[in-house]
């Protein structure tokens, strides 16, 4: 067994007592009493403005911890990755908004400085805590413990699995157009051949197949989530008759 | 067995739009810094579903299916995209003129995440951190690419709805 | 009495065959090949009316459409319960064995599976159900099996014989399994060489954990040559072997972890198109010829080949204008896939896959098909690959790469020129 499986949070079993933990671990996330306690701890040591400004950086660091063993780290990596990017774009422009227009922000610029740093850090702890809960909350267990059951939940069973399957069934379709359009045009969002064509009239060109593009991309996403539709729910109906019938049976 | 109109399809339906309107919301991503939130072509799918399906199954995909998407990565946003995103998709399921109900349904949407932003959040911000992301005057900056979002998925959504689901 | 009987059903077409099989099980299958405009249509009036659920166990045209539940356990456990009220795992793992899946697929999302595994479920399931089932209506039941597993459509056959089921077989005209009619085999082989290098390639595919959970899974192919290959060749090998990944990974579609897989012609050209198995998925414009103006709309000189070579193609079968817009229907299958072959040959790549070429025509549509590309593909120089476990294909190619499994997660390849 793998030594690091003891701090796999989504192994943790039953899963109201993982929950517990998520919501315990992402408490900074909802309260300001963690943060407050751990910058007075660290303004003992430090000059409370700094303890404050080091809480956040502190926390994040704390959650990334957290989430390592579950996710791994090429994974952790990807999701900071991109935490990095929207947590920087925000205050980047944020900045760039304060001083541009002054007039709709905080007249404190410290005051509006500190928030942008405070934020920073909670969409980077927030953005892998998130992911790393909803990867551990794996829907498909719920379901299977739905069609388990007794009438009239195994109905709603029933539903919540054919709504399952179908956000299933959607996300393949929207990778295979994917990876249909990547082998037609490498670039995605440029045409594979652009021939002679060069300047204005590309730049025209390029447009209006852009708008093609788009419109046929999401009729055929509706109808390839949609053909498999009848075929599914005749299926269900058969289940739920089924179902009916051998509850009558039973009473 | 007697023939019958399924609960099953519109259950399918519904999760298929809520499914596309999760997905196009994750996949098409610009970011509005001022207010921490995103342009996203979601709301296509989500007055579609209004328009086709009614006014219940409207709420359950804007509420549903955008909560989804923000649960990817923007999960702060999720008490007031489960809220607005629900009553546009109500809206639009409204009995009256189709045009009529898209439309106001996308400016329901931009007032509701307005009063989200600039009063809401600001105030719950106060004593939970995560939603202390935007501020009073912050939020008139998204009014403009949230007007621009609305009216986007009001006229996909006529469209689609023209050609789909207008078929009698 | 038994009144079981057993009907077998041929069609020239996928889109009669699709037309029949919505006849006969009532459940609508929208075919995606006659356009926009009609699939809408035809999924409203679906939704718009009422109707009774079909009884009958199905084998549908695409295997995946009638796997209903998110994964294998869910799909038996479901089947079985009418029969057994509380199926158990080694019951459910018992029926996937007799149909030669590894039980560990029980948990695996059905969306992962490949289409030989799909369908060997379809018959997992269809077993379970014949107990309640009115009858069994098959469509194309072995098209997506190797032929060494021909036998489990037979035990299938023989489980609802003894049930006293009748079975109802639609395939389409000239199928290995079920048609012994000879086709004219007369066909002259245009070799053409290339260099394949492989060097021990690695695919990764991430662990998935939402909405299903799904394990992580490599591929390595364990081989390390260079190889003139002989074109038109064949890319074999088991179901579920990985033909399509190793197609993907030709055409730079699948991303290589490690190791190297690279392909360069006799003119140095290294680009290679791949035109995939299920090609009415690939339709993002409203006509074939739709599709390569808006592929080519800034190529002009390419766009015009394209559309020669596809007006040529189609001229060799009969009735070329059944295959194009009129007024019920857009196109057929048939037409689409000529437009997506014309489109990657108008590009002038260094090597030409058609995964499955045969999916969804006739025997003679299909052997007719590949031929005349092979003529097209020879005199534009461009090699040429049939990606198939069908033995059909074999008089069309000069060499052939066997992909062998040598354990879960390692597969050889072995290569061989006729």
């Amino acid at each position: 067994m793998n030594r690091f499986n003891f701090f796999k949070i989504h192994l943790v079993k039953p899963f109201w007592l993982r929950f517990i933990i998520f919501i315990i671990v992402g408490l900074p996330l909802f309260s300001n009493s963690p943060a407050r306690f751990i910058s007075q701890i660290l303004s003992k040591f430090f000059n409370p403005e700094f303890a404050l400004i080091i809480t956040y950086p502190l926390i994040s660091f704390f959650i990334w911890l957290f989430c390592l063993p579950s996710l791994g780290l090429k994974k952790l990596l990807d999701y900071m990755a991109a935490a990095f990017a929207i947590a920087l774009t925000t205050v980047i422009t944020s900045s760039l908004l304060q001083y541009l227009l002054p007039f709709i922000f905080e007249k404190d610029a410290y005051a509006s400085s500190v928030r942008l740093l405070r934020l920073y850090f909670i969409v980077l702890a927030v953005f892998p805590w998130s992911l790393t809960f909803i990867n551990s909350f794996s829907p498909d267990s719920i379901i299977n413990a739905l069609m388990h059951l007794k009438k009239p939940f195994r109905e709603t069973g029933l539903h919540f699995a054919l709504a399952l399957r179908v956000f299933q069934h959607v996300g393949t379709v929207v990778g295979r157009l994917l990876i249909i359009w990547k082998e037609r045009h490498p670039s995605i969002i440029v045409m594979r051949h652009v021939g002679e064509i060069k300047n204005l009239d590309f730049i025209w060109e390029w447009i209006r197949w852009l708008a093609c593009s788009l419109i046929d991309w999401v009729y055929a996403c509706l109808i390839l989530t949609f053909e498999p539709i009848p075929a599914m729910v005749n299926e269900f109906e058969i289940l739920s008759e089924r179902n009916k019938i051998n509850d009558s049976s039973e009473k | 067995m007697t023939p019958q109109k399924s609960k099953f399809a519109q259950t399918a339906l519904i999760s298929a739009l809520a499914a596309l309107a999760a997905i196009t919301t994750i996949m098409v991503r610009v970011p509005i810094p001022a207010t921490n939130g995103y342009f996203n072509i979601g709301d296509v799918f989500i007055i579609l579903a209004g328009l086709w399906l009614g006014p219940k199954a409207g709420f359950v995909v804007g509420a549903v299916g955008s909560s989804v998407a923000d649960a990817v990565g923007f999960p702060v946003y999720i008490p007031a995209t489960f809220a607005v995103k629900g009553i546009e998709g109500l809206i639009a399921g409204l009995p009256i003129n189709k045009p009529l109900a898209a439309f106001l349904a996308a400016f329901v949407m931009v007032g509701g995440y307005y009063v989200f932003e600039a009063f809401i959040y600001p105030m719950v911000g106060k004593q939970i951190p995560m939603f202390a992301i935007t501020t009073t005057e912050a939020a008139l900056v998204s009014i403009f690419p949230n007007f621009i979002q609305g009216v986007a998925g009001a006229v996909g959504g006529l469209a689609l709805w023209h050609s789909i689901a207008n078929k009698k | 009495m038994n009144n079981a009987t057993y009907n077998i059903s041929k069609f020239n077409t996928f889109e009669t065959l699709v037309d029949s099989f919505v006849a006969s099980t009532g459940v609508y299958f929208p075919k995606l090949s006659e356009g926009r405009n009609s699939f809408f249509k035809g999924f409203y009036n679906w939704l718009s009316t009422e109707r009774t659920p079909s009884n009958c166990s199905l084998i549908t045209p695409e295997p995946l459409q009638a796997l209903s539940l998110p994964n294998p356990a869910q799909v038996m456990y479901s089947a079985l319960r009418p029969i057994l009220n509380s199926p158990s795992e080694d019951c459910i793992k018992e029926y996937l064995s007799k149909y030669g899946l590894d039980p560990s697929i029980s948990t695996q999302p059905i969306t992962t599976l490949s289409g030989g595994e799909m369908l060997l479920l379809n018959f997992a399931k269809a077993e379970a159900q014949a107990e309640y089932s009115e009858r069994l209506i098959a469509s194309n039941p072995v098209f997506w099996l190797n032929s060494s597993r021909y036998h489990h459509w037979q035990s299938l056959k023989e489980f609802y014989g003894s049930k006293q089921k009748s079975i109802d077989v639609l395939v389409l005209n000239g199928d290995t399994y079920f048609d012994n009619a000879q086709t004219n085999d007369d066909f002259k082989i245009h070799p053409l060489e290339f260099k394949l290098s492989i060097k021990e390639p690695k695919v990764i595919f991430p662990e998935i954990r939402f909405p299903i959970y799904h394990a992580a899974r490599t591929i390595t192919y364990k081989c390390h040559k260079e190889i003139i290959v002989k074109s038109p060749f064949l890319i074999s090998g088991d179901n579920g072997v990985g033909k399509s990944i190793f197609s993907g990974m030709l055409s730079s579609i699948v991303n290589i972890s490690s190791g190297d897989l690279s392909i360069e012609a006799l003119n140095g050209e290294t680009a290679s198109r791949l035109v995939f198995q299920e090609a009415v998925s690939q339709c993002f414009a409203k006509t074939p010829e739709k599709l390569i103006n808006d592929v080519f709309c800034a190529d002009l000189e390419r766009n015009q080949s394209a559309l020669n070579v596809f007006r040529n193609l189609l001229s060799e079968f009969n009735n070329p204008d059944q295959h194009q817009e009129c007024e019920n229907k857009t196109y057929t299958l048939l037409a689409l896939k000529i437009a997506l072959i014309a489109e990657r040959l108008a590009d002038k790549p260094a090597l030409l896959l058609l995964d499955e070429p045969g999916w969804g025509l006739s025997n003679k549509d299909a052997q007719l098909l590949v031929y005349k590309v092979s003529q097209v593909a020879h005199d534009l120089g461009v090699a040429l690959g049939i990606v198939s476990h069908q033995p059909t294909w074999h008089k069309f190619a000069a060499s052939k790469l066997t992909l062998k499994r040598l354990s879960q997660n390692e597969v050889d390849i072995e290569y061989e020129s006729f």
